[in-house]
């Protein structure tokens, strides 16, 4: 609880810094003068997203993420870089709010292939999340705030776990193209904004962890079954100094399916929340 | 029981026996709605007693009827009585108001009341009554109205009676002309009664002497003429209404003599008519109320030749004899169909002109006789008048010579035309003629129902492919009036009921024309039904798809747009429906419709699409998985549980 605490009021002091401008460094790193900015790096993601529905207002949540990033010897879609595994139970507070909460197994897989230490290690979450969709005009617009506690190792052999929090906000869009609404074989467009922060003992003065814009076009093929794909630009701060700044260039596609397990006669009516 | 308490329940009982009556026989209800008198349907309002089973009026009595709507829309006739009963009886003043109006549609607005302008005419009678009889003047009157105001007396009479007997003096009159006579207090006619123009004295006199009418004087292009009616002297006379009767012997008795011929259609005798005519009207509404007895009471001598008992038996016989015929020979006289084949059968033509002629010899000339009787005269005129005014060309044979349209000239004898005499005395010629022209009627009526019969068969062909070509009509401009919103298989399945529908017409029309021919017809024309319903049927498929369509698609809430979108469930149904089974019920209907099985096929496509409405809200995982793979439409049929065509 005491780490948590300082987390958040690590949070806080890292909000400062980066409002007034002082950065200070990482133990043992010097700020350079200027920010740096690495080369981007491009990564190519392969995401399925399942919203399974177990009751009126409950749903399995569950994601499976393969990430690629580009190593010297495999440019482009380059080798895997993470597994990732991301479950939580959702609840549908109505129509348009809903929350979930749960865990996430993230496998990183080493792409530095000059590198003697482990190839794979583990990476452990807790994760909430709350969002919040509008309806504006034939589109929608959704506000997520997902917060997560996550555990992190290094590969070195008998690296300790390091906690951070995650403070993540998303603004994304969903205009349909060739529909007045969402509805099945609607293509549409979603630009998508995502400012991820992050506190905790290890990170000093590297708050932004992450902010990414993406655009993706996606198409419904039926009202359980999506696809999407895009391509997201991202910068942030790099945890060993703020002063450097990593970018990507990550393409994206997604699969979203959202099976209903329940029986029949459960289902109907199936859309009903609030009677 | 001791005798005296015996005795003194007695005298109870009697005392509440007439307690209790004199309560019933005080008891009135009343009544107000709706009620019909004698063709008269109104508004009525009355007070009554229920005697015995009886239903007795007594009290005031009104019932009237007007229609604004009526009015304005093209006439109205209205009318309003008004009066009093007691006892069953019309007792005290009462009015009668009949009105024919129309209007221009004028209104005005009088304080808080529409005022519509009138136009038309106004009957109108208003006097007293004492126990059904009318008592004190009675005044009857017919007025034109124009603009709600009364332009003018069409037609006026005015009679004094004491308990139903004219009384002294009346007047009766027109716009130029009156006609004023008096009575004795019997209420027999006597003196001069004359009428009375504008600008001349008496115009026409009728001279009574105590009922007698004398003499009839009256001018003719200046010239005064006059004419006795009864010239000879009488053995016998007897009083009798001065009525229609006593006017239809004048007729008769005027005919007869060699003197000037008058008039009677106008002048007095018109206006007596028109007088007693006004009475009737009243005494036929009030006679159905209650007992009356409103007459004009206008009495007259009359010949009197009692005819004796048989004779009026056999007079009643008579009327009743020529009553039927005269149904009989109306109706095949009247009947078209008849007309049309006696044109084109001589037979069926000799047939309906012996039928003519016995009307016009015999039938015609009896019924004069039966109006003698109807009105009551029969006993006024001698024997010999009676056959001079019933057959003033002498009495018929009963061999009649009957002359076609065509030329053809051929004598008809009716049964027993050998052994009747038509020339006996008395009513029984009379009788015997109306026995004969009724079994010749009955004869003829037995050969040419027979004609009929055959004709009738001919007559029902033209009905039934009447209606076939109608049916075909409407099968053949179905698909295009449907067109537009059909698809091709669809279209193809409705021009195929068409053509089908034409290919059993004309095998039909190639038949012999026999009672197989007439079962053909009415086969086809309920195959003709079946078809049209099969072509509805597939007309309805879009409508019905596109219901299918509605009741196939859920709302779904997708987690991932947080949207509610239209999902199509139970799609192997859907398709097995929309991509097997139509297809092969259309093929069917392309390839192998016929009258046998066009119903079976209107019901499969009915059943199927109701059964597809019930598959929505069942269970139905198992069916789908069975689906998965199914192509055969009768497997299908069987899986959805619909009884698969026969083969």
């Amino acid at each position: 609880m005491e780490q948590l605490m300082n987390g958040h009021r690590k949070t806080l002091f890292g909000f400062l810094f980066l409002v007034i401008g002082l950065l200070s460094a990482q133990e043992g790193e010097v700020l350079p003068d200027e920010s740096e900015f690495k080369d981007p790096k491009t990564r190519v993601w392969f995401n399925t997203y399942g919203n399974l529905r177990i009751s009126k207002r409950l749903y399995w949540d569950a994601q499976t993420h393969f990430r690629f990033e580009e190593t010297k010897n495999t440019p482009f879609i380059g080798q895997i870089g993470q597994v990732y595994n991301r479950h939580a139970i959702g609840y549908i507070y109505s129509k348009n709010i809903n929350f979930s909460l749960g865990g996430v197994l993230r496998v990183n897989f080493n792409t530095d292939e000059s590198s003697d230490d482990r190839n794979v290690v583990p990476e452990w979450r807790i994760w909430h999340q709350y969002q919040f969709a509008q309806p504006v005009y034939s589109a929608m617009f959704y506000h997520r705030i997902r917060i997560e506690h996550r555990w992190t190792q290094g590969f070195e052999e008998n690296s300790e776990y390091i906690f951070r929090n995650r403070w993540r906000y998303m603004f994304r869009a969903k205009v349909p193209l060739n529909s007045h609404k969402l509805e099945t074989g609607t293509i549409y467009v979603s630009p998508e904004a995502e400012l991820i922060m992050q506190s905790g003992k290890a990170v000093v003065g590297s708050v932004m962890e992450d902010l990414r814009l993406t655009t993706t076009v996606g198409y419904i093929l039926t009202p359980r079954l999506k696809i999407a794909g895009g391509l997201m630009y991202s910068q942030g701060q790099t945890l060993e100094n703020a002063g450097v700044f990593k970018q990507n260039w990550t393409m994206r596609f997604h699969v979203y399916f959202s099976p209903d397990i329940r029986k029949v006669k459960n289902k109907l009516p199936a859309i009903h929340f609030t009677d | 029981m001791t005798k005296k308490t015996v005795h003194t329940s007695f005298w109870t009982l009697l005392l509440l026996y007439f307690v209790s009556f004199h309560g019933i026989g005080q008891q009135r209800s009343s009544y107000s709605g709706t009620y019909k008198v004698g063709g008269y349907e109104g508004r009525a309002a009355y007070t009554y007693q229920v005697i015995g089973i009886d239903t007795v009026l007594d009290g005031p009595f009104t019932m009237e009827r007007s229609n604004l709507e009526d009015l304005l829309q093209k006439n109205d006739s209205s009318f309003l009585f008004s009066g009093n009963f007691e006892d069953g009886h019309p007792h005290g003043d009462w009015l009668f108001q009949f009105g024919e109006f129309y209007t221009d549609s004028t209104t005005q607005v009088s304080g808080f009341q529409y005022q519509v302008n009138v136009n038309g005419t106004l009957k109108e009678a208003k006097g007293t009554l004492k126990q059904g009889k009318p008592n004190g003047t009675w005044k009857i009157s017919q007025k034109k109205i124009k603009d709600s105001q009364v332009l003018d007396t069409l037609f006026f009479s005015e009679v004094t009676f004491l308990e139903g007997i004219p009384q002294q003096s009346f007047n009766i009159g027109t716009p130029h002309t009156t006609l004023i006579g008096r009575f004795l207090r019997s209420g027999l006619a006597h003196d001069t009664w004359s009428l009375y123009s504008d600008e001349a004295d008496a115009i026409e006199s009728w001279l009574f002497r105590e009922g007698w009418l004398e003499k009839i004087e009256w001018e003719a292009d200046g010239n005064p003429l006059s004419v006795t009616i009864f010239e000879q002297p009488f053995s016998r006379s007897k009083i009798i209404d001065l009525d229609e009767g006593f006017s239809t012997l004048l007729h008769i008795y005027a005919a007869l003599s060699s003197q000037p011929q008058l008039e009677l259609s106008k002048g007095i005798n018109k206006l007596l008519l028109q007088n007693s005519t006004s009475y009737n009207t009243i005494e036929t509404i009030l006679s159905e109320l209650g007992s009356t007895e409103f007459l004009t009471g206008f009495k007259v001598r009359a010949p009197y030749f009692p005819l004796d008992s048989l004779s009026l038996k056999q007079m009643d016989s008579t009327a009743k004899l020529v009553n039927r015929s005269t149904e009989i020979s109306t109706s095949f006289l009247n009947n078209t169909r008849l007309n049309l084949i006696r044109r084109s059968d001589e037979e069926v033509n000799y047939m309906y002109h012996v039928v003519k002629s016995l009307d016009s010899t015999f039938l015609r000339p009896l019924k004069r006789l039966v109006e003698l009787k109807e009105l009551d005269v029969i006993e006024n005129i001698s024997e010999e008048m009676m056959a001079a005014y019933v057959f003033p060309n002498g009495k018929p044979s009963t061999q009649i010579v009957i002359t076609t349209n065509t030329g053809i000239a051929k004598p008809f004898s009716g049964p027993g035309a050998e052994t009747l005499h038509f020339d006996k005395e008395g009513i029984e010629g009379y009788l015997d003629m109306a026995t004969y022209v009724l079994s010749s009627l009955d004869e003829i009526a037995a050969s040419l129902g027979e004609k009929l019969a055959d004709d009738k068969q001919q007559q029902e062909f033209v009905l039934l492919e009447n209606q076939l070509i109608t049916q075909i009509n409407g099968l053949n401009q179905f698909p295009d009036s449907v067109r537009q919103r059909m698809d091709k298989p669809a279209l193809r399945a409705l021009d195929s009921i068409k053509s089908k529908a034409e290919q059993l017409l004309s095998e039909y029309a190639e038949m012999e024309t026999n009672g197989e021919k007439l079962n053909q017809a009415r086969m086809l024309i309920n195959c003709m039904v079946h078809f049209q319903n099969l072509s509805q049927e597939i007309a309805m498929l879009p409508k019905n798809s596109e219901e299918l369509g509605k009741k196939y698609t859920d709302a779904v809430w997708n987690p991932f747009t947080a949207t509610i979108m239209d999902e199509t469930v139970k799609k192997r149904i859907t398709s097995s429906y929309k991509n097997v089974l139509l297809p092969y019920f259309l093929d069917k209907v392309e390839s192998g419709l016929s009258c046998a099985n066009g119903e079976e096929l209107q019901v499969l496509f009915k059943d199927t699409y109701q059964r597809m409405l019930e598959l929505r809200d069942e269970d139905t995982s198992k069916l789908e998985r069975k689906l998965r793979k199914e192509r055969n439409p009768k497997v299908i049929l069987q899986l959805f549980n619909l009884k698969p065509l026969v083969e």
